[in-house]
């Protein structure tokens, strides 16, 4: 308080308190929902049990890399991509439902503004995935009896760590086309074109090397390839950073957060200046 | 240290009208249509919505921002609350320039915006909801729950306030929104329309509680717009008449007034109004401008303002008019003009 007058706070706990706050009325709001939160539940129990009995159906081979198991490679795979998916479209997801209920306007006038906003948004996201990668490992383990053998927990969470920072870059310059390109419908060019492309090349359903060579060389481009077979081969196989796979992935994966988290900054940014001049945190202007 | 605690400086600001498409695309066709029309060179229309706007309002002065729809009354509060980056000139807000220093202007201010009650949390309750808003304007939680008790207390939402948004009433969440402004008090208020949707007792006890106790007692600096003329001239010290993004008038309500003091005001209430009558008597020599209120939608039952500078000359011919349109006349007078006068008159529009 200074000549009599509150003035709005900018200090870090109300940074970290605006997260927190975002994430837990966010997720009352799911909650309060609740034939949504079932419903989504039954979706991903379903979506594990169709690509369970797809792989005991079909006859696999080459997959001794991975341990053998298909059934484990697809519930890996699929853990995986919940995880980071909510990392691509959490920053986009994020600003589209602030647009349309209009609360974007209000964190836009606040010194704490729309990045802790989006902060909170995003952890609710993974709060979510976390809910489904919890499901699906039970499921793995008590019902499909998937069982690693000597799994390498260490490195399997460096290299979703670094998946995740590597990833939040791609969701940031895909957030930014909500102001950038205009797109504020739920549904942008970005998340169209990487979400067939991740699905198809980087290896969440079936082996890179199954591809065409042209389909192998696009999934050299996409961090998800280098967690989901590295990480794989940590839990399954309990490679260590000597595995000459593993190293070749981790530098590879060091090398896109060096790149993707500034370009990801440059882009958000730049798309929030956009959103400025042109009034498109507001609904109406 | 200005005196100050607003001034603008040739603000402008411009939109582009969105280019409406022959065939509804997916957004990613939207985005490549649009991009080739662009490259094609067929840019979308520009308006104009500020049009550089100089205003200055003194520290703790009551300002009115009054116009028609359209006017730029809520594009230029937008400015002022940097969510609008204007395209030519500048602001200081609080001392703070909006686009150098946008950080402190954001932590000067409070806005209670048009139509964003949307962003309640239809999964937390009323007074959750201001809970939340609180947390984030950084209040200590103590003070919040004591704030949050007196604002509800002030729209007439305590009984409510366990209630979800989704179960109220337009005018209840009216009503939050503008609870939610008041939890804190900045040096600076933009109120755009608050009592928008409210009813009379409601509204009276919000511009009380503003009028007494955030500007006379609390000095704070606050800037509202509105469409009711009664409210701006109840209120304001200062009102400003905005129309087509440009500040036409502006001066306290009794000056303004004087600006049409050689204007004869012509009131008559009717039964039947046509609101085509507005055209048609413009038409009328030495008429200058003319608003028609229709108050009841079934009987027709209203107002007629014909403003003229010979009352004696016009009245014979407006009333012949009212007979070929059918119009039943049941009173007519003479009256001095009103704020609502002079604002038809600059704008030629209609206010409420």
């Amino acid at each position: 308080m200074k000549d009599g007058f509150e003035y709005k706070r900018a200090d870090l706990n109300t940074r970290l308190w605006i997260i927190w706050i975002t994430f837990t009325s966010t997720l009352r709001q799911w909650l309060y929902f609740f034939v949504e939160f079932l419903l989504h539940i039954t979706g991903m129990i379903v979506n594990i049990l169709i690509f369970y009995y797809i792989a005991i159906f079909v006859n696999v081979g080459q997959l001794e890399a991975y341990g053998g198991d298909f059934a484990s490679f697809i519930v890996l795979g699929i853990i995986f991509n919940s995880f980071l998916s909510a990392t691509m479209n959490s920053y986009y997801n994020a600003l589209c439902r602030g647009f349309w209920n209009t609360s974007l306007e209000f964190f836009a006038t606040s010194p704490v503004g729309v990045i802790s906003y989006t902060m909170g948004i995003t952890l609710y996201e993974y709060f979510k995935a976390a809910i489904s990668i919890t499901l699906y490992l039970l499921l793995g383990v008590f019902v499909f009896n998937i069982s690693p053998s000597a799994p390498n927990y260490a490195l399997t969470l460096l290299l979703l760590v670094l998946g995740v920072i590597s990833v939040s870059g791609l969701g940031l310059i895909s957030a930014s086309t909500f102001t950038l390109l205009n797109c504020r419908r739920w549904g942008n060019p970005v998340q169209w074109l990487t979400g067939f492309i991740i699905a198809l090349t980087s290896g969440v359903y079936f082996p890179v090397e199954w591809l065409p060579e042209w389909a192998r060389g696009i999934s050299l481009l996409l961090p998800q390839t280098y967690v989901y077979r590295s990480a794989r081969l940590a839990l399954l196989k309990g490679a260590t950073l000597n595995n000459p796979i593993v190293r070749g992935d981790f530098y590879a994966l060091t090398l896109f957060c060096i790149i993707l988290i500034p370009l990801g900054l440059l882009f958000f940014k730049a798309g929030i200046r956009k959103a400025e001049r042109e009034g498109s945190f507001s609904r109406w202007v | 240290m200005t005196e100050y605690a607003v001034e603008t400086f040739k603000l402008t600001k411009r939109f582009k009208k969105a280019r409406k498409l022959p065939i509804n695309f997916h957004i990613t066709g939207q985005w490549i249509v649009g991009g080739l029309l662009k490259l094609a060179g067929r840019e979308a229309e520009e308006i104009t919505a500020v049009d550089h706007v100089d205003l200055k309002i003194r520290k703790g002065e009551f300002f009115g921002l009054i116009g028609p729809n359209g006017a730029g009354k809520t594009t230029l509060i937008k400015c002022l609350s940097t969510l609008l980056i204007p395209d030519e000139g500048t602001a200081l807000v609080n001392g703070y320039d909006i686009r150098e220093e946008p950080e402190g202007v954001k932590l000067s201010i409070n806005l209670v915006g048009s139509g964003t009650w949307m962003a309640f949390d239809w999964g937390l309750t009323v007074k959750e909801n201001l809970e939340f808003f609180a947390g984030i304007y950084g209040l200590d939680p103590s003070l919040a729950s004591r704030r949050i008790k007196e604002a509800l207390s002030i729209v007439g939402l305590e009984e409510k306030a366990n209630e979800y948004p989704g179960k109220l009433s337009s005018g209840m969440r009216q009503k939050m929104l503008v609870a939610k402004g008041f939890l804190l008090r900045t040096p600076i208020f933009f109120l755009d329309e608050p009592t928008v949707g409210l009813d009379p007792g409601s509204a009276r006890e919000i511009r009380s509680y503003i009028k007494n106790i955030l500007s006379k007692e609390l000095k704070e600096t606050i800037l509202l717009t509105t469409h009711y003329m009664f409210e701006a001239e109840e209120l304001c010290d200062r009102i400003a008449i905005m129309n087509h993004g440009r500040i036409i008038a502006c001066d306290t309500p009794a000056n303004l007034r004087r600006l049409i003091k050689r204007v004869d005001v012509i009131e008559i209430e009717a039964v039947n109004l046509d609101p085509y009558f507005e055209d048609h008597a413009r038409k009328v020599e030495l008429v200058d401008s003319v608003a028609v209120q229709i108050l009841d939608d079934v009987t027709g039952r209203g107002f007629i303002r014909v403003h003229t500078p010979d009352h004696e000359e016009v009245l014979p011919d407006i009333l012949e008019l009212t007979r070929r349109m059918g119009i039943k006349v049941e009173y007519v007078d003479i009256v001095q003009p009103t704020l609502e006068d002079v604002f038809i008159s600059l704008t030629g529009g209609k206010a409420q």
